[in-house]
């Protein structure tokens, strides 16, 4: 039984990142990142009980502090900062043909760990299917930070990658340092994040504000910060 | 025990350093520390019996090298930064309130570079790697200008994916020891043991993956282009620190990296990748040479030109190269440093917004001939002048190459001749422009306190580079046995 | 052809054709509850279809046979396709079968004839109609046939009869397979049924109509018919969704008190995915025609998902 929750959390996480490349609107992406990290709290504890690793207890708590509560707080603070609602248009792959190359490199991924890892797990395990899903995840993730030009996506996309290799660590083998990856990760877009709550600058949204005053949807008093 | 030094001192100047506000008083802390550093690596340096090996450091030759690399730089760059900081202060390119963080910054990147360098373990060492990024980019973004801020983005952005690239191959590494040995570890050491015992698809995803984040921290192609604007754009003190120190830790992670494959059965392809990539990087980089129109960029596609020839010696794997590449690390880095201080002192001088609204050089040996010199020393020295150490290393590993394939050094040398050529030009167009009677900015005296480090930079490389100071070339052989290249005597 | 046979395409027809206009009456209903009205009663459906029936029906100048044969033709084209589609009993292999891709067919053959019946009566809004409702066509297709092909794949044949039986027999069945196929038929449905946010279906305002353009000139009898007929459409569709996803009574044995229970149940379930559409449909706004394949996207990357899922399982 636990090992089908797995599974289905597996696949739903899989979702969510494809739900991530193609979702246009800046709250939808972070409330995909929060279910994201839930579901990956989920599979932690659910390895937890299965494998008998009570580290992983541990790193679920963490994620869950960090990863659904602490993160997507901060980045909605910063979203109410600059005032930014959509993503349109600011990406070089629409996001059919992000759907599309995503499938491409779940296939990609899953020939290339059959034939290596075919050594170590049999191909219906379900670490081989949690390795391929975390990679991919690492994949599709790299593609929203490749071709999104808004800076906050491209965050996102890189904590989607974090996550990749978070599920991807959990499942190939047990790692007593997992911990401090998963904190130092955290610290740098804090940072990252911290920079740009304070700066409040970058050109893709100067970009976007004289898109929007073309649509006269940007007012002067809105736009003087 | 000397090495547990270095923390401690540098989180006493970290501590003080928050309590200060005044910019003499900050400046003078930087100082302090860069100096504290270069003096604990020459005690390590100068006395290796007082090496031991504990559970938080690994101390070997290649990393006390290494790490003397980026205590010279540092300490150049933070003696450099009094005056150029305080020129910056002056004229409000920087906020008084941002002065303590950048020093706060510059130090805590020196705590943390020299960390990475001593960690014992792999994972450690991709923390501080990670670390570094995210420092650098902090300083890069202390001139709050929307071009700083883009270039600083692009930066953390590139770097840190490709970084996360490299975590999966540590994640695959651990997984092939733990297979081959069965109680997993990542500690150098450990993992030089027994690489040739775990299975060579492992060893050679991990590798592939490792090479991807390091490279990009070092500038490789196709990871390259946060490099241009990245060092272009920053201060000249941290330009010089990430040209001079920061490259190298990405190109000691893949040395080691290189050192540990190199036994097992995929060292032939990795050689391979490592040369494919060497060669694209050298060619690109030179060809965008030819079409930099502003100093800064030059240079900084300068540096991406030599971290791809020190890549080549890596690639070609034999005891030499390697020697020969370590030497080639130690001359980039300091002619390099020289370089962008002189770059800075330029774009003091030549700051005011002229007619095309850039910063336009000329009359150069009227209103700086210091800088000029330094600049046209330095500009010798990257095209390979025998009085420059570079000179020696280039013709190493070229002969190092040559062994392996005769079109290597062929090739190589065509690149170095393009890149000498967009050297020169770029040098005779500076030294050409004069301003029209009355146009030009008036002259900035540069103080002394950001003369001095160039033009000491300069000294010990022309010194190193006319001979090779006592001890020196069996430190570097013993730094090559410790990659894992065994030596033959 | 035996009795049972017979009997059970008398009864699966009679039953379909009961309770559509039912589940069409509830999914108004919900909607109109959500927007604080009180909405029409639930026997509504059966109302509207009797006073329709009662009515003249009137052709236009311009209009030529296909007006005239095309209401039955689709009713009968959709009946048959019920035929295919067990909602409660299953029965065995010899007695009937069902196949997905003239299941298919079948359906794609009742839009062709309510497309051309829109071009038929000459008036813009039809013309406007029509060519909407063959470039939703066009996109949509492929997605149709890559869930249907998913659903085949994850349980094991190409027939109807035969994916309810399995289904029935592996009930409950944790698998990711299911929760990716269901999530790709509802949004499989809401498009073939021209629902938010594909089309408004409660619209009167021509500009905006995709499948209601098309009826703008039919009226009495066979507007009976064609609203009828996509009720029918629409309860087949819902039924493959509930039938894979929560098999509860199925009946594979006949007997009459558990085919009375089986069709108590279905009614429950029916009217859960009723709520469940009604309120997803008050949630969300009609999308812009063109970012409609964007919507389409997904089920498709749903479904091929599911088979890679069922392939690495």
């Amino acid at each position: 039984m636990m090992p089908d929750v797995v599974r289905i959390c597996l696949v739903l996480v899989l979702v969510s990142s494809a739900f991530l490349l193609s979702s246009r609107s800046l709250s939808n992406l972070v409330k995909n990142y929060q279910y994201q990290s839930v579901l990956l709290v989920l599979i932690a504890t659910g390895l937890a009980v299965i494998e008998d690793r009570p580290l992983l207890f541990l790193i679920a708590a963490l994620t869950l502090a960090s990863k659904v509560f602490g993160l997507p707080a901060f980045i909605r603070m910063i979203q109410e900062r600059m005032r930014i609602q959509q993503d349109i248009r600011f990406s070089y792959l629409h996001p059919t043909g992000a759907l599309m190359v995503s499938i491409g490199i779940i296939l990609l991924v899953y020939v290339c760990f059959a034939r290596i890892l075919h050594t170590l797990y049999a191909h219906n395990s379900l670490f081989f299917l949690g390795s391929v899903i975390g990679v991919s995840m690492v994949l599709m993730g790299l593609l929203a930070v490749c071709t999104r030009k808004m800076a906050i996506t491209k965050v996102i996309g890189y904590l989607s990658m974090e996550n990749g290799v978070l599920l991807f660590g959990l499942f190939v083998t047990e790692l007593p340092f997992i911990i401090e990856f998963v904190i130092m990760v955290d610290l740098i877009i804090l940072v990252l994040l911290t920079t740009l709550l304070t700066v409040g600058i970058d050109s893709s949204i100067e970009e976007y504000k004289v898109r929007l005053q073309k649509f006269h949807l940007w007012t002067e008093e809105e736009g003087a910060q | 025990m000397i090495v547990m030094l270095y923390p401690v001192c540098g989180v006493i100047i970290l501590l003080l350093q928050l309590t200060q506000k005044k910019h003499q008083w900050l400046s003078l802390l930087g100082v302090i520390h860069s100096v504290l550093y270069l003096f604990i690596t020459a005690i390590l340096v100068l006395y290796p019996k007082t090496w031991d090996q504990n559970l938080f450091f690994i101390v070997d030759h290649l990393n006390v090298f290494v790490m003397l690399i980026t205590s010279i730089i540092f300490t150049s760059a933070s003696v450099y930064a009094v005056g150029y900081i305080g020129g910056l202060v002056k004229s409000g390119d920087i906020d008084k309130r941002s002065l303590r963080i950048f020093y706060f910054g510059f130090s805590l990147l020196l705590f943390v570079t020299t960390m990475a360098l001593f960690s014992p373990d792999i994972a450690l060492f991709w923390i501080f790697a990670e670390l570094t990024t995210v420092l650098s980019a902090l300083l890069i973004s202390i001139l709050t200008i929307r071009a700083n801020i883009d270039a600083s983005l692009k930066y953390i952005f590139i770097c840190s994916t490709s970084m996360l690239f490299s975590f999966l191959g540590i994640i695959f590494l651990f997984e092939a020891i733990r297979n081959s040995t069965g109680v997993g570890s990542l500690e150098w050491s450990v993992i030089l043991k027994e690489a040739s015992t775990c299975d060579s698809g492992m060893i050679w995803i991990a590798f592939v993956l490792f090479f991807i984040g390091f490279a990009a921290k070092s500038g490789i192609v196709p990871f390259h282009t946060w490099l241009a604007d990245a060092h272009a754009k920053a201060p000249s003190a941290v330009s010089a620190v990430l040209s001079g120190a920061i490259l190298n830790v990405g190109m000691y992670g893949i040395f080691r990296m290189t050192g540990i494959v190199h036994g097992t059965g995929v060292a032939y392809q990795a050689s391979l990748l490592l040369l494919v990539f060497a060669m694209i990087t050298m060619s690109v980089a030179v060809f965008s040479m030819l079409c930099q129109k502003k100093l800064k960029s030059l240079i900084a596609f300068s540096s991406i030109e030599n971290m791809g020839f020190i890549l080549l010696g890596a690639a070609i794997g034999t005891p030499m190269a390697f020697f020969w590449a370590l030497f080639h690390m130690l001359g980039h880095s300091l002619i390099k440093a020289g370089l962008f201080l002189s770059a800075g002192i330029l774009h003091r001088q030549y700051k005011i917004p002229t007619r095309t609204g850039e910063d336009e050089i000329g009359d150069l040996f009227r209103l700086q001939p210091v800088a000029a010199i330094t600049l046209m020393g330095g500009f010798a020295a990257l095209i390979g002048m025998p009085v420059f150490p570079l000179f020696f290393s280039k013709v190493g590993i070229l002969i190092a190459c040559a062994e392996v394939s005769i079109w290597i050094p062929v090739l190589v040398l065509l690149l170095f001749a393009i890149a000498a050529a967009a050297l020169i030009k770029f040098y005779l167009s500076i030294m050409a422009a004069e301003f029209p009677d009355g146009e030009g900015p008036a002259p900035y005296i540069a103080p002394v306190w950001m003369i001095i480090p160039i033009i000491t930079l300069l000294l010990f490389s022309v010194m190193i580079g006319i001979m090779m100071l006592p001890g020196e070339e069996s430190f570097l052989l013993a730094a090559v046995s410790d990659i894992g290249i065994r030596v033959n005597p | 052809m035996n009795e049972f046979s017979i009997l059970y395409g008398f009864l699966n027809i009679s039953l379909v054709l009961l309770v559509s206009p039912l589940f069409m009456t509830v999914i108004k209903k919900v909607k109109a509850r959500v927007q604080e009205r009180s909405g029409p009663q639930f026997l509504q459906g059966y109302y509207n279809l009797a006073k329709l029936f009662r009515k003249e029906t009137l052709y236009s100048d311009y209009s030529s046979f296909i007006s005239r044969i095309a209401p039955y033709a689709s009713i009968s084209i959709l009946l048959v396709a019920a035929l295919q589609v067990p909602l409660i009993w299953v029965p065995s292999q010899e007695l009937v079968t069902g196949n997905i891709i003239v299941f298919l067919y079948l359906l794609v053959a009742g839009r062709f004839l309510l497309a051309l019946l829109g071009l038929d009566s000459a008036s813009t809004f039809g013309g406007m109609g029509s060519s909407r409702e063959m470039s939703l066509s066009a996109i949509i297709e492929p997605v149709t046939v890559v869930v249907f092909a998913a659903l085949a794949y994850v349980m094991g044949s190409l027939s109807i009869p035969e994916i309810f039986r399995n289904a029935t027999l592996q009930f409950p069945a944790f698998s990711p397979t299911i929760l990716l196929l269901s999530i790709s038929f509802f949004i499989l449905i809401l498009v073939e049924t021209g629902r938010i946010p594909v089309d408004n279906p409660e619209t009167h305002l021509e500009l905006t109509m995709v499948h209601e353009g098309m009826l703008l000139d039919t009226s009495g009898r066979n507007l009976a018919l064609f609203e009828l007929g996509h009720a029918v459409k629409q309860t087949l569709l819902m039924a493959f969704l509930l039938n894979v996803l929560l098999p509860v009574g199925m009946v594979l044995d006949v007997s009459v008190s558990a085919l009375l229970i089986g069709g108590f149940l279905f009614l429950i379930k029916g009217l859960g995915l009723c709520l469940v559409i009604g309120l997803f449909e008050s949630s969300l706004a009609k999308m812009r025609f063109f970012q409609i394949p964007n919507l389409f996207m997904i089920a498709f990357f749903l479904s091929i998902l599911t088979i890679f899922v069922e392939v690495m399982l």
